[in-house]
Order: C-alpha cells, then structure tokens, then sequence
C-alpha cells in the first residue's frame, strides 16, 4: 500500500487485520524511511514522563498480579524487544531442576529411565540465584552447585484393613507415590545457609508411581542449575506470551438486526448494543477482550461495516510461573539476563579494541 | 615492543601468519580476484589454552571499516532481533541485518553496512549501549509498576 498522508499514520502504527492477509506488519519506522518524521533512537523520548503520567511514550501497567500468574500491559516498545523478553522468559532465565538420579533400588513396574524423566520435570522451590552453574567435568558435585534429594518408599499390606476390601487405598499403605516424599538431604553448610527455605519440590501432590506390597523405591537425586535451552526441565515458565492489542472501528452505524449480529459476531463484552431512541445501535466497549477471529469477516454485509487493526506497541504480557519464583521477579531476571548479554559484548568489544 | 612468535604457512593459494593469539589469512593475488577476505580472530584463551571466541569480525579485503559482518556466537534471535532494531535507528547504517547460518549450530552472522566512512563498530557499541539503557528503564519502569499495583491491592484490602 502506497504511503499518502492519511494513511502513514495507520502504517506506522497499527497492524491492519483483512479478509484474506494481514497488513503493516513488519516495523518501518527507521530513520530514513518517512521524510518528516524523526525516528533516530532518542533515548529522552523514550524515557518522557510527563509530571502526572499522563502522557508517556513508554509505559508498564500491571493488570493483575498472583502468586503464580501476571498480567501487564508493556506499552511504547517494538516487537524485537518484547519477543527478546519472551524468549528469555521461556528459554534463559536459570532454575534448578533435577539432573543426576542415582537408583539403588528400583522394583516398580515404572521403568528406570521413565522414572528419572519424570523425576526431572518436577519443579523444585530453591532460589536459582544462590546457586552457581556446576563447573565442566565435575561429577561429584559441591555445596554451592548441588542440591540433594532422596526419594525413599516401600509399600506394605495394610494389616488393619477389613478382609473382603477392594480399594487399594485401603488395603495398601505407600501405594502411591507422591512427590512431597521427596526429602531434602542438605550438603556441606547447606542445613545452616538455607535452613529456614524449605528446599523440595513446589508441589507435594505430584504422582511419581503406583507400588504394590513388596515393591520399593530407594533414590537419590542431584540438582543442578541449568536454563530451559538446554533442557525445557529448567524453563521456570508455565508459559510466558504476548498478544497485540485489539482495535475495533465500526467505520458505519450498524443497526437494529445486524447490531445483534454484529455483537455475536465478537467475543462477549466487546460489543454492545445500546438504545438510541427506539433504535439499538451497536457500539464497541472494550476492544481488549476480543481473541481476534475475524468472525465478521465472514458476513458479507458486515465486513466493510468494521475496520479490525492491533496496535502495534501495544503488548499485553501473560506469564504463569511453575512456582519456583515469583512471576515478576520472573520478568526481572528475564531483562537482567538481556543487559547482561549485551555486557558480555561490550567487554568483548572493549578487550579487541585495547589490543 | 611485544616479542612475537610468527609462523607462516604458505601455499599458491592464501598465506597463513599467525601467533599465539591472532590468526591472519590472506588470499594471494592469484586467487584475490575470485574472494577477497581477510579474517580477523579475536580470541579469549580459556583456562588451559583453548580459544573460545564469543565474537569475530569478518571485512572484505579493499573495503574500509564500514562494512562488516559480526559473527556473535552462542546467540540467536533473541539478541539479534533485538540488537538488529536498536542499530537500524541510528542515523548513520546504511544496512543492518543478521541471519542465523544454520539452525544445528548457535551462531549469527551480524552485518553492519555505515554510510559516511564511520567505522561499522561504532553503531554495534552504540546499538548494545543503548540496547542496555533500555533494558535498564524497562526494568525500573517494571518495578515501580509492580510496587504501585501492591500498594494498590494493599489499600482495597484494608
């Protein structure tokens, strides 16, 4: 689409949704590129707080905040950035996980390997950021980079259960094993640095395995830190996304009937239908709830009706964490993590330059 | 004055010179017209002597210093995109761009085109600089978010 004066604002700023394509969706806005605007990088424009946050280029707003989910709104910055804070999210802040599980005795019927997989993927609530990475080749393992656990049942028969029972729960005792029967067995000074954190898995009722009179479990895990690249063990998301925000234009008054249809037409709350003097005419509230399916587009008198865009700077964020950290604290190390790559070239940098 | 161990390595078709820690490559002026390169390695000696190099610069020979591919390794899309947008905002790239060269290994070919004769390291330092700048207001911008949303929630609670 050629760039004429009315429309390079929609160019510059929103993602255009179509019947068959999707519009504007690459950034344009480089120096250069618009004659009349100034897009060099200004750090001041980006940083401009008005006094009463009125007017701002780059704003964060929380929308909704637990122990394991956050909502925000990341407002002002481009695509390249946000989707670097998502990667990092999923893929390169570190947790520690379990890594080596040494079976000294293992009669289940759950196979070994399965086991130890299924032991890995198991959340542990210790902070990563008082552990250091386990130095290459070490096999042992030291206080600062080890956390042990160990895992040690036997099933029985009940002997106080009723002779004609049928339910396992009943007639065995250890039968299922869970994982709050992980134990913590601290190394070294561990018992004394982390004595008030309990170190374990962050929640107890996993399913690990199902045992039967006679069978037991005798295991002993070593945690490691690591970062999700390496194994998605270690990603300490649930899941970390992003979606743009919505904008709906109804470019024409759309009444009576077609207002209903309209209405259905978009996810509930978007669109509402009010009464003006005898007639309902729809009217859109709250852009932000709609999922985007361009249902409308498929009504072919309702389609030139509403115009169907995102605003490109606009990221609304949505990160679940596993527990092991809180989510925010999640997004801080996660742009930590990102300052600290571009440190490591600029170091690299400044050493070739002193030669 | 440094003492320097060289050694040479020649062949019909490139000269090798290299010591401890650089290694220069020149095509001869047979093989010059077909590609022209020389490679510039800069180097970390790891503990015991291994060279794990994080970033390397590759200019073509006859060219001045305002046309250079980066090669960044250990990185992906998530620094390339990123540092890629904060250099193309700067007034003098010509060309910006980076391409992952093959998805099995962790590296990206990072390519700085300057207009002006500025040399191309310039608008990289700039563009991470500026890459952290913005990470840090993200990052304070974040925080007293969050802590404004606590505050928040703690008066509706009382």
């Amino acid at each position: 689409m050629a760039a004429t004066m009315s429309n390079v604002d929609e160019i510059r700023n929103r993602v255009i949704l179509g019947e068959f394509d999707i519009k504007n969706v690459h950034t344009t806005d480089y120096p250069g590129n618009y004659p009349g605007y100034d897009d060099t990088w200004n750090l001041q424009k980006f940083q401009k707080v008005n006094i009463m946050y009125l007017l701002q280029n780059f704003r964060i707003d929380v929308v909704q905040m637990d122990e394991t989910s956050l909502e925000f709104d990341m407002v002002g910055i481009d695509a390249a950035l946000a989707n670097a804070f998502r990667r990092i999210l999923l893929a390169e802040v570190p947790t520690m996980a379990v890594e080596k599980v040494l079976i000294y005795n293992n009669t289940s019927i759950i196979q070994d390997e399965i086991l130890a997989h299924r032991l890995g993927l198991i959340p542990i609530k210790a902070d990563p950021r008082l552990f250091e990475y386990r130095s290459a080749g070490d096999e042992e393992g030291t206080e600062i980079d080890t956390i042990q656990l160990q895992l040690k049942i036997k099933c029985t028969r009940n002997p106080r259960a009723t002779k004609d029972s049928a339910d396992p729960r009943e007639l065995y005792l250890n039968h299922m094993v869970y994982s709050k029967d992980m134990k913590w067995a601290p190394i070294g000074n561990q018992a004394d640095v982390f004595a008030d954190a309990n170190i374990g898995p962050v929640h107890g009722d996993i399913l690990l395995a199902q045992l039967r009179p006679g069978q037991e479990l005798d295991i002993v895990m070593h945690c490691v830190k690591g970062i999700g690249q390496d194994h998605a063990k270690f990603s300490p998301v649930a899941t970390a996304s992003y979606r743009l925000l919505p904008e709906i234009t109804l470019m024409e008054t759309v009444e009576g009937e077609k207002a209903e249809r309209l209405k259905r037409c978009f996810s509930p709350g978007v669109i509402e239908v009010e009464n003006h003097g005898g007639k309902v005419v729809a009217k859109v509230v709250n852009s932000r709830l709609d999922t985007c399916s361009r249902e409308v587009l498929r009504h072919d008198d309702l389609k030139n009706a509403v115009k169907l865009a995102r605003v490109r700077d606009h990221f609304i964020f949505s990160v679940e964490s596993t527990g092991i950290l809180a989510p925010d604290v999640l997004v801080t190390e996660a742009i930590k993590v990102l300052m600290t790559k571009c440190q490591r070239f600029l170091s690299e940098l400044d050493s070739t330059e002193m030669e | 004055m440094r003492n320097v161990e060289l050694h040479f390595l020649v062949c019909s078709y490139f000269l090798v010179v290299s010591d401890q820690r650089h290694m220069y490559v020149t095509f001869t002026r047979r093989n010059r017209e077909r590609c022209s390169r020389v490679f510039f390695f800069s180097s970390m000696a790891g503990i015991d002597g291994e060279k794990k190099s994080v970033l390397e610069m590759v200019q073509a020979d006859g060219t001045d210093e305002g046309c250079v591919t980066f090669v960044l390794h250990e990185e992906d899309h998530t620094l390339g995109n990123s540092l890629r947008y904060m250099v193309m905002k700067s007034l003098d790239v010509d060309f910006c761009g980076y391409s992952i060269t093959h998805p099995s290994e962790s590296k990206i070919n990072f390519r700085i085109q300057t207009r002006g004769g500025v040399p191309a390291v310039e608008p990289l330092r700039r563009g991470l600089n500026e890459l952290s700048d913005v990470c840090q207001h993200v990052l304070n911008t974040f925080q007293r978010s969050v802590s404004e949303f606590r505050s928040q929630q703690d008066d509706v609670m009382d």
